[in-house]
């Protein structure tokens, strides 16, 4: 009784104040009172929550109820519900007919929906624990007061206030429906499902169907079985009248000994089944032509014993297997030929479908693609984390956000979508490779390997555009000490390449124009081997390398875009080489020290407190930090070496940048010791 | 309200609830009704690898490949489909019917499917043409569905046919429409009261009565109310294209416009891919041809950008922009070449002197300047006989009740200035359609005295454009109608097959008649075929009315063009 009195004397006060969170302010200092009321106003709600016609005081009340419930849950161990709370503790708000009739289909932040005024349940509801993310898995933040907590009203998942954006109208038991309902806040899928659900009337006759369908089924199975069992013993039938009858064949005697067997395997015929009378048959069943002496003689089918006529549509002639002499199972070497009736014959050759499609079937067009299909389920999985965390990188980088990317997690990523892209262009390349026996299959080929180039050219070129340097140092293993300094470093994080070309202008040699697309390879190696690198880790060095590679070896990346595709690889081919040439007529002439001197240089230009730092450091500091390096330098030199066997181009590129800045730090440890 | 979305919703389902490499199998009738919403690249993404026609024997026997058929439910389908089950050529079939089956077809299906390969059947109500947002037909052709027997009277078959379109389209909207038909067409008549026996008789699909919850107003029109729309010669660009150069099936075929490149032989427009064919559809000549120069400037602006690439920055942009601008480029010689050929056709056959004419007559009551104007175009020989048959039927429906009627004169002009006979008989056969005997609206506000007056009015009150004066006269009803401004005379025009229903005139909020209509959701048939000039009017009529929450949709049995039309009405009309 006390803590609903207590509730409702805090609801005359809101009504009263009406302020923004006034419920939340009121319950947070009556934090003690109220988690007993929670219970009640839990029980309450239940009650009424699928009450659609509540009125409107009612439903005031019950919402502030509802508000002080997670307000007392946010006390007790979940750090803040914050703004879905403030939202249903918002009696201030008018909420009338006008803002309901609005075609927009976002919800405003302020209006209070169904569920604030428990209109439509929440029994659904997915609770609210600390460290819940998102659960759009393209967003996937930790959810906090800051992204906002809320749940979809239709499917009840939790997710931040900007995934939980549309308005829908459901029912008061949450359904969508598109008359009657109550506008609620709801997620982007079920918005979409409710816009989905105004498309159309369907009807499904399947259930029908397939009753219908196991009547005919039955019997045909039967009559099936029945044919094949007559078969079999007519095979047996025959093949022991050959048996008899081939060892002793008097020549002499032929004709009355063919006779007499003609009889013995008539009579054998005939107990596999009773023949029908001559003279009850006056015309054929299938054509209705009389039978005659002569022009139309009678003929009995071996299977159901009927008398049918000898044309082609009304019996056939088939051939049946005989028994392997010896063994067991049946040789289609020697056969016999049987008298059946059309009907017989359809049945016998529908069972022999039924047996054929019963035996799996499973070409290498199957296999790869079950393969492809894999892979596009993993990138359809990876791809949105992926470029959530993109865009968290590059809004970092611009420095938009304090916090620190998830930068393996990144790579990780990264390189998973860049082997099932690999993947699943190689296996379009080999489906369309296949041998088709028929001109259906070459289609078929042909268009899975355009469906996977449409694929790829949708998902892969955004997936190249991405920034890379930031997750160069997660290419360095154990992260030391100094690594930390390292990342900061504006040379190791994110030189614009475009700034270095021009700052490097005036040293540079001119152009040398002989050079052609094999150009970018040759700098991408040097540049990889460590001679020349210019370390500026442009964007674009990627499908550039792919495209360069295209010409040699398959490259797992960037080779499968269909036509269109490569004609783009190859104008960027182009294109790239303007600023790698550069690089590349600076590097062999020039020193390996020289260069690396002048790479200490701008390093110390870029960060003069790095000496300092160094200096600073104590001997033995320093020589630990030089192991560390070292053993760091071998090991990064290790995976260039890898990634150049695997052919991965691009992250050779950006692992040979880490390699440089690692040098950087090297020499500049060893000069001051 | 939506048709291309409704039929979309159908086909994307058909594409994505099963899964796996898939075959799409089409009827001669369905393949027209996909293609008009789908596209290759979008059914491909959807694992659809191959697209066939059931009828085709020639398909090859592919175990590993699931089955989709998309057909309507007609004979020649189901023969077809008994036959493929019989032998099946794929793995699984899954069944979709455009429309409602009959227990006897799902029947001889089952029978006939023994080897059990039918996975599942559906009714997917996606049975008509949507050829833009605002307007689906039923592609009556008058080759192979006249829509005619005899006289104004269904011909059983488009009657079949159009009674199933209409149930298919308001099955994919879920809307079960009180009907209303204008009184004086036995058409209209007929096929709302087979509609209406049709949703009581399949009262579980579309839900019991409609209730007050369904404010959804089917108004069935009939053409020869107004036979002057179709006629005259329309300026902006869908129904430019539709007029001069034919759209079948959002197709423009230009294999026989000279040197044309073959790239651009035969054309696709739809407007969810087309940005500058969904801005420009329903400019007028004059505006379309500024807005082409401008898509061509800025396309040219973008190519200059593209070649001039030095950065990186510019590289990732151009990547970036890649795809899109492939596609911009296709699109620019697209209309460049539409819009040229366009502007061939009109000056070759003189189609402003025409259109004026045309207008004068459609709008204006000045019998011997027309007269004077119709007789120096007949003698002109730079015109074609087509267009000076239009306008002379065009006069011979405003003037016929006037003293000094001259038609007899005119055709006599015609046939003397060489202009064949069957055409000559054109304006006996539009008369015979849509005479003022047939009519039942004051299309040309000549009939009686205030009418008249009105007329006169709206002449001082000048206008913006002589070859766009003419407003279609379905525009100017459901203007009336929407802003709640007709008078009694419409409420009889337009009786409701159900008599208990509410008046017209109220909003869904009951409003007690005479306001402005609010909550309504309008679909006009129009039996005898729309015009893509009715069409941009109903289009513009939506966007004005949305604030008010009215949605039309305009259907009709086929979209006409001149040529068609007449070419219909000579199948059963001639005297």
């Amino acid at each position: 009784m006390a803590p609903s009195l207590f509730a409702l004397n805090v609801h005359l006060d809101d009504t009263h104040f009406a302020g923004e969170g006034g419920a939340h302010r009121h319950m947070a200092h009556g934090g003690g009172g109220a988690a007993s009321a929670a219970p009640a106003a839990a029980g309450i709600q239940s009650r009424y929550a699928s009450q659609d016609d509540l009125e409107e005081v009612k439903g005031a009340i019950l919402g502030f109820f509802r508000g002080a419930g997670k307000a007392v849950r946010g006390l007790g161990g979940m750090p803040s519900s914050g703004p879905s709370s403030a939202a249903s503790s918002e009696f201030g708000g008018g909420d009338d007919g006008h803002s309901q009739a609005l075609q927009d289909d976002r919800w405003r932040v302020g209006d209070r929906d169904g569920a604030d005024r428990d209109l439509v349940t929440r029994a659904h509801w997915q609770q609210h624990r600390a460290g819940d993310r998102c659960s759009v898995p393209a967003c996937g933040l930790v959810l906090s007061p800051q992204t906002g907590v809320d749940n979809c009203r239709c499917c009840g998942r939790l997710m931040c206030g900007r995934h939980c954006s549309r308005r829908v109208r459901l029912s008061a038991s949450a359904q969508i429906t598109r008359r009657n309902g109550v506008h609620c806040r709801a997620c982007d899928d079920c918005h979409a499902r409710a816009a989905g659900g105004v498309g159309g009337q369907t009807r499904d006759h399947t259930r029908a169907f397939a009753n219908l369908r196991r009547r005919a089924v039955n019997t045909a199975v039967l009559e099936g079985n029945r044919i094949e069992k007559r078969l079999e013993r007519l095979a047996l039938a025959h093949g022991a009248q050959q048996q008899a009858g081939n060892p002793s064949a008097p020549t002499l005697l032929l004709g009355a000994q063919t006779s007499l067997r003609a009889r013995a395997l008539q009579a054998a015929e005939q107990e596999v089944v009773a023949w029908e009378d001559d003279a009850e048959a006056a015309s054929c069943p299938f054509c209705g032509k009389a039978f005659g002496r002569l022009a139309s003689r009678r003929h009995h089918c071996r299977l159901c014993g009927r008398v049918v006529c000898g044309r082609a549509g009304c019996s056939t002639v088939l051939a049946v297997p005989l028994p392997a002499p010896g063994g067991r199972g049946f040789s289609p070497d020697r056969c016999a030929d049987i008298r059946a009736c059309c009907d017989c014959e359809r049945t016998v050759i529908r069972h022999r479908n039924r047996i054929a499609r019963a035996a799996p079937q499973a070409p290498e067009l199957s296999r790869l693609y079950a393969q492809i299909r894999a892979n596009m389920a993993l990138v359809e999985e990876t791809l949105p984390v992926f470029n959530a965390l993109a865009v968290r990188l590059r809004s970092f980088e611009e420095g938009r956000t304090a916090a620190a990317p998830d930068l393996p997690r990144a790579a990780r990523a990264r390189k998973q979508l860049t082997a099932a892209f690999g993947e699943m262009d190689q296996a379009s390349k080999r489906i369309a490779q296949l041998p088709a026996s028929t001109p259906g299959c070459a289609r078929l080929h042909e268009a899975v390997r355009r469906a996977v180039g449409q694929y790829l050219q949708l998902h892969m070129f955004p997936l190249t555009m991405l920034p890379r340097a930031p997750r160069r140092p997660q290419r360095i293993p154990p992260a030391p000490p100094g690594d930390g300094e390292l990342l900061e470093s504006p040379t190791g994080s994110l030189p614009s390449s475009t700034s270095t070309a021009t700052a490097r202008g005036p040293r540079l040699p001119p152009i040398d124009d002989g050079s052609d697309g094999g150009s970018v390879r040759d700098s991408v190696r040097d540049s990889v081997e460590g001679t020349t690198a210019d370390g500026s880790g442009s964007p674009v060095q990627g499908p550039a390398a792919g495209g360069g590679d295209k010409a040699g070896t398959p490259a797992p990346l960037a080779n499968g875009v269909g036509s269109a595709a490569t004609g783009l690889a190859s104008s960027l081919l182009s294109l790239v080489a303007i600023p790698r040439r550069r690089a590349k007529d600076d590097g062999p002439a020039a020193a390996a020290a020289a260069g690396q001197d002048k790479r200490i240089q701008q390093a110390l230009a870029a960060d003069p407190g790095k000496e300092q730092r160094i200096a600073a450091m104590a001997e033995n500091e320093k020589i630990a930090s030089l192991g560390v390096l070292r053993d760091q330098r071998q090991r990064v030199l290790g995976y260039i070496g890898d990634a150049q066997r695997e052919r991965r181009l691009d992250d050779a590129a950006s692992l040979q940048a880490s390699l440089d800045d690692l040098e950087v730090e090297l020499s500049l440890i060893e000069r001051s010791l | 309200m939506d048709a291309i979305k409704a039929a979309q919703y159908y086909t994307n389902r058909i594409a994505t609830d099963t899964s796996g490499m898939k075959v799409l199998l089409l009827d001669r009738e369905t393949t027209p009704i996909i293609s008009l919403v789908s596209t290759q690249s979008h059914l491909l993404s959807k694992e659809v690898y191959l697209v066939d026609r059931l009828d085709n024997a020639q398909r090859d026997r592919m175990q590993h490949l699931k089955c989709v058929c998309f057909l309507r439910p007609t004979d020649a389908s189901i023969q077809a489909l008994v036959d493929e089950l019989r032998a099946p050529k794929y793995g699984d079939y899954y069944i979709y019917f455009s429309n409602i089956l009959k227990k006897s077809m799902i029947e001889l299906l089952a029978e006939n499917d023994e080897s059990e390969v039918v996975r599942e059947i559906h009714e997917f109500y996606a049975d008509f043409y949507a050829a833009t947002p605002t307007l689906f037909h039923m592609g009556l052709a008058p080759a192979t569905r006249p829509l005619f027997a005899e006289g104004h009277s269904w011909n059983p078959g488009a009657l079949g046919r159009t009674v199933q379109g209409l149930s298919a389209l308001l099955l994919a909207l879920k809307r079960r429409p009180t009907i209303r038909y204008e009184r004086n067409s036995a058409m209209a008549l007929k096929l709302g009261e087979e509609l209406e026996y049709l949703m009581g008789h399949e009262a579980s699909l579309f839900g019991a009565q409609p209730g007050a919850a369904d404010a959804t107003q089917l108004l069935i029109l009939d053409r020869k109310n107004d036979p002057v729309t179709p006629l005259l010669t329309h300026w902006t660009y869908h129904a430019m294209l539709h007029e001069l150069l034919g759209v079948a099936n959002g197709r423009v075929d230009l294999s026989h416009v000279p040197d044309v490149r073959p790239e651009v032989r035969e054309v696709m427009l739809a407007q969810d891919q087309d940005s500058f064919f969904r801005q420009a559809q329903f400019l007028n000549f004059g505006d379309l041809g500024v807005s082409l120069k401008e898509f061509v400037d800025s396309y040219q602006s973008k190519t200059a950008s593209h070649h001039k690439i030095d950065s990186i920055a510019d590289m990732k942009r151009f990547v970036e922009a890649y795809p899109e601008f492939r596609k911009l480029s296709g699109n620019v010689s697209k209309h460049v070449t539409l819009i040229g050929e366009l502007s061939r056709i009109v000056s070759a056959r003189h189609l402003m002197a025409v259109s004026e004419l045309e207008q004068s007559l459609a709008c204006n009551e000045q019998h011997s300047t027309d007269l004077k104007a119709l007789r120096a175009l007949i003698a002109d020989a730079r015109i074609t006989a087509e267009n000076k048959v239009r306008c002379v039927v065009l006069y011979a429906l405003r003037y016929e009740r006037v003293q000094a009627n001259a038609t007899g004169e005119l055709k006599q002009l015609l046939s003397s200035g060489g202009v064949d006979a069957d055409l000559v008989g054109m304006v006996d056969v539009a008369l015979r359609y849509g005479g003022a005997r047939e009519r039942q609206s004051d299309i040309f506000q000549n009939e009686n005295i205030f009418s008249r007056g009105k007329n006169i009015f709206k002449g001082l009150q000048g206008t913006e454009n002589v070859y766009t004066q003419h407003t279609p006269a379905l525009a100017e009803m459901l203007e009336q109608l929407v802003r709640g401004r007709q008078g009694p005379q419409l409420q009889e025009r337009l009786p409701s097959l159900d008599p208990r229903a509410r008046p017209l005139a109220a909003g869904s909020d009951g409003g007690g008649g005479g306001g402005p209509l609010t909550n309504q959701d309008i679909v006009v048939f129009v039996v005898g075929g729309v015009t893509m000039d009715e069409e941009r009017a109903v289009a513009a009529l939506n966007a004005k009315y949305s604030p008010q929450n009215v949605r039309l949709l305009l259907g009709g049995t086929s979209i006409h063009s001149s040529g068609s039309f007449l070419g219909e009405l000579s199948t059963t009309f001639f005297p």
